[in-house]
């Protein structure tokens, strides 16, 4: 889960402001195969919508993979393996439309037999599981 | 686990369906699915059609006979300890009326009493043609306040008889009242699922970020022995319902103002399937507003 900190060169505050993930394209799911578990791949972002709080935070951002789908992938013998998806965040505007913000961000699940790690932006998380 | 010609056809039949989806044929069409859950796959395409939400509850499948070893197509790391065995393809073939374009100016020329009698009729001749294909498993079709179930009601045990199944989510499970994330509702559903069958049922696809307000949104759905499936129906009919909430927009001027946003909710459904060696898992899935023919991930991402 990954809390963000959203701003603009002036320092506005953005609180009350909701805040939305859309895809933006080209995600890839190295994890999966085809299968007839209903396990479908994963190749874009889930979607949701959060508002600002306090301090200009939003989150949390779930990246990863759910806990049945982790254990999904090693019971078949498929990790290692990465999910990379790619996500564009947008701001609700005036014009009630909304409107992208920030960069691409790339997101990525990645399993191994032991660990579990998140990333976003930039940013990593590592954990054993 | 399908062999790689069946992934073929069942690409080409998921490229065929989005396909529809945004020419609008007006006639009857007939399809092939190729899949070792054939008539999950059907359902999949129909709903994808007629942006109806239509739910999936899996038989059980014991019986060698309707097995193979895909160990070999499946395992990335090679461990001859290890094997996985996966439901053998079966192919069938049903009819659907497709919907008619939409007039130019907008909206359905369908009406939802029309499409539903057209959705009855499709999953109809799925079932007709899984029976037709010498699948040997009873599924029902019910209707219950706007959202089609179709459910597995017998499966093929081992000495190769056919014996009655109780679906999973007709049993009674108590959800006690107290507040909780919707996204902690359906985990709680399928751990509670879990405890009282003895049999895995493990959540796999929500619909939403978990981490979003259509995740974390309390919900105060509760009940006492109660069916998991009603429960789930509740569950459904929460997230897909409009709403409306004050959200702050900056101004032409920078000022901050507060307006009301209306959001009209989207259609949902869950497919529950079942893996041997593995147990069931349940999906909700969003049917996507884009002709409503897409799928959300398994990860949260």
């Amino acid at each position: 889960m990954w809390k963000q900190t959203v701003s603009d060169p002036g320092g506005d505050n953005f609180f009350g402001f909701a805040v939305q993930e859309t895809d933006a394209g080209g995600g890839v799911d190295a994890c999966w195969f085809p299968n007839q578990d209903g396990v479908i791949p994963t190749t874009t972002v889930t979607g949701g919508e959060w508002m600002v709080q306090d301090g200009n935070t939003w989150g949390e951002d779930y990246v990863g993979s759910l806990p049945k789908t982790v254990a999904y992938y090693r019971a078949q013998n498929r990790v290692p393996c990465e999910i990379t998806v790619h996500q564009q965040m947008q701001m609700r505007c005036s014009d009630d439309a909304w409107h992208n913000y920030g960069p691409v961000n790339t997101l990525q699940s990645i399993i191994t037999a032991t660990t579990v790690t998140s990333v976003r932006a930039g940013g990593t998380a590592t954990r054993r599981y | 686990m399908s062999r790689p010609t069946t992934t073929v056809t069942r690409n080409i039949l998921l490229i065929s369906s989005l396909a529809l989806c945004q020419l609008a044929y007006a006639q009857s069409r007939t399809f092939e699915v190729a899949d070792g859950q054939p008539v999950a796959k059907a359902v999949e395409i129909i709903e994808g059609i007629y942006g109806l939400p239509i739910t999936y509850e899996d038989t059980t499948v014991v019986n060698e006979s309707q097995l193979e070893d895909v160990t070999e197509q499946v395992q990335r790391t090679p461990d001859p300890s290890h094997r996985i065995m996966g439901i053998k393809p079966r192919t069938i073939s049903f009819t659907c009326k497709l919907p008619p374009a939409a007039p130019p100016s907008g909206g359905s020329s369908q009406t939802g009493a029309e499409a539903e009698a057209e959705v009855a009729n499709a999953l109809s001749s799925v079932l007709d043609g899984y029976a037709a294909s010498g699948g040997p498993e009873t599924f029902t079709v019910t209707k219950e306040e706007g959202i089609f179930h179709v459910v597995a009601i017998n499966f093929l045990n081992k000495e190769g008889k056919l014996q009655q199944l109780t679906p999973i989510l007709d049993t009674k499970i108590t959800i006690l009242p107290r507040q909780r994330t919707r996204l902690g509702l359906f985990q709680e559903i399928c751990q509670s699922l879990t405890k009282a069958t003895g049999i895995s049922v493990g959540e796999m696809d929500f619909p939403f970020n978990g981490g979003s307000l259509q995740a974390q949104t309390k919900t105060t759905i509760s009940g006492s022995d109660v069916t998991a499936r009603s429960l789930l129906s509740m569950l459904l009919a929460e997230m897909a319902a409009p709403v409306s909430r004050d959200v702050v927009v900056q101004g032409p001027n920078g000022q901050r103002l507060t307006r009301n946003i209306a959001d009209k909710g989207s259609p949902l459904s869950w497919k529950l399937f079942y893996s041997p060696g593995w147990g069931y898992t349940l999906h909700i899935r969003r049917l996507t507003a884009a002709g409503r023919c897409g799928q959300v991930s398994a990860s949260q991402l």
